[in-house]
């Protein structure tokens, strides 16, 4: 299988590389008609690298973002909550495996791209590498952090790429899902005793800043996002889907009962906690809705945090790859026993 | 009154909530009674699910409640779950077979009985009718589908899995 590994010196994004300036207009002429881009296709080898780069990244996601949850299956309060969960984390990992597909298809080999994972070449989901310490963040992770994910996806499901497209319409359904269980879930909390209130509460805390970190830097600091938006890699910027995604849950999340807080976090990912022992908090001042503009104000997340943490100094970076890691060393039989001998497809790699 | 067929007629708005099927074409809906009453319509319906864990249930029986309860004369609403017959993929009409087919789900055709999984048989892609395909995993992204790749189209895509006899 070795022949097959690309190597990633040529899986870089390159502005300097000259394309063939015809096929570079009919390319783009097809992108501007709303015309979907297929595997064996021509492309522009950043639209095939910026393309593989974001779904090997959404893969990653997938697949370490069942970790926090799984972790929560043995100790669901009932019957019903762990039959969901445990199908939840089932529909995060067979979503890997339909994007590792369409990931390999760009360019790169399944092995490479777990390899990546583990020795931390590649990343996954910032979101990912806070802590779910209690029952209310795992009602929090499926509400807040899917509904963020859905409002990202239903974007890039009207992206250019097919075969991405294609998966992401069916994932998007089974997100939709996740978001009205995680609705559930927190509406049963913040009906029930004054306790389960404030951990819904403090839950909502921790996961405010990170829903909002979770569509990516400010756009004046992304560099990516002109020419993606071009080529409908992306359809919307990290500004525009924050914007939407405010106005869709400040108001859901007051309805509840619950506040908006700016709040200072301990490195292990919790709420600092003051002197006299309350949690050191404020209320967001910039929470209100803006009649003239129709959008919800907010005060920006720390973007110091945000890097410091995709730089791999956040509460659980070392924890989560450290999980992948065992699971890919464990499963180093299960995977030469297949290989060895199954007499694979030509494609698979 | 309400009627039968008018109970059906809302039961085809509900959708499975995780697929573009209603689940009267996912063939779940397995007796709609009506009894009437002095204070009006009782009505009783049995859903047989697609695989006894399902985790959709819960959001099917409230959405079903809701929806019936909502109809003109009637009183009580009951949803039983039921596992006999066993639900089976032959259930799934043509107009949803071809619904999840847009979507990238294919349904095996209704042939009986079949082992659950069917290892090294070729199933058609959904996408371009090709039949060069093979499984990726018999455990998909929900407990009744797996993943398939297509060698000529190169898409990926899901197949609901063959539950029990027709």
């Amino acid at each position: 299988m070795s022949a097959g590994v690309t190597s990633s010196e040529e899986l870089r994004i390159d502005w300097k590389i000259q394309e063939d300036p015809d096929r570079m207009a009919a390319f783009q002429a097809h992108i501007d008609a709303k015309g979907l881009v297929e595997a064996d296709d021509w492309m522009p080898h950043n639209y095939r690298v910026g393309m593989l780069r974001m779904a090997e990244h959404h893969a990653n996601s997938e697949i370490v973002g069942a970790l926090p949850e799984g972790e929560w299956i043995t100790r669901a309060p009932s019957l019903r909550r762990k039959l969901a969960l445990v199908a939840k984390v089932q529909d995060e990992v067979g979503h890997g495996q339909m994007l590792y597909r369409t990931s390999q298809d760009l360019g790169k080999s399944r092995d490479q791209m777990l390899r990546d994972l583990v020795t931390g070449k590649t990343r996954y989901h910032n979101v990912f590498n806070y802590p779910a310490p209690t029952w209310a963040d795992v009602a929090m992770i499926q509400w807040l952090v899917d509904g963020a994910a859905i409002l990202n996806q239903k974007s890039l499901a009207e992206g250019s790429y097919g075969p991405y497209v294609r998966t992401m319409k069916r994932i998007n359904m089974e997100e939709a899902f996740h978001f009205k269980s995680g609705e559930d879930m927190v509406l049963t909390l913040m009906s029930g005793t004054k306790r389960q209130r404030q951990m819904a509460q403090e839950a909502f805390d921790r996961w405010w800043g990170p829903c909002l970190m979770f569509f990516g830097p400010p756009d004046r600091e992304s560099t990516k996002t002109g020419p993606f938006m071009t080529w409908r890699i992306k359809t919307a910027t990290n500004d525009t889907l924050r914007e939407a995604y405010v106005d869709r849950f400040a108001p859901a999340a007051r309805a509840l009962g619950l506040n908006i807080h700016l709040a200072r976090k301990n490195p292990d990912g919790l709420i600092a906690v003051k002197a006299d022992g309350t949690p050191d908090k404020i209320e967001d001042p910039l929470i209100r809705l803006d009649e003239s503009t129709g959008h919800w104000g907010f005060t920006q997340p720390d973007w110091d945090e945000f890097y410091r943490v995709i730089g791999g100094d956040g509460p659980c970076n070392k924890q989560r790859v450290a999980l992948r890691r065992f699971s890919y060393e464990q499963g180093r039989w299960v995977r030469q026993a297949v290989m060895g001998c199954a007499g694979l497809p030509p494609s698979r790699n | 009154m309400v009627t039968q067929e008018r109970i059906l007629e809302v039961l085809r708005t509900i959708d499975d909530p995780e697929m573009p099927i209603s689940i009267v074409d996912l063939g779940i809906v397995e007796r709609v009674g009506v009894e009437r009453t002095v204070v009006g319509a009782s009505v009783d319906i049995e859903i047989l699910p697609t695989f006894v864990g399902c985790p959709a249930l819960g959001m099917i029986e409230n959405e079903v409640t809701e929806k019936v309860s909502d109809l003109d004369g009637v009183e009580r609403v009951k949803v039983r779950f039921v596992f006999e017959p066993p639900w089976s993929v032959d259930r799934i009409s043509d107009e949803g077979r071809q619904s999840l087919a847009a979507l990238g789900v294919t349904v095996p055709q209704r042939c009986g009985d079949q082992p659950l999984v069917q290892v090294g048989v070729s199933v058609a892609c959904p996408f371009c009718e090709s039949t060069q395909t093979h499984m990726v995993s018999p455990f998909g992204p929900t407990r009744c589908r797996s993943i398939h790749y297509c060698e000529a189209c190169r898409n990926s895509f899901e197949q609901m899995k063959r539950v029990g006899g027709a």
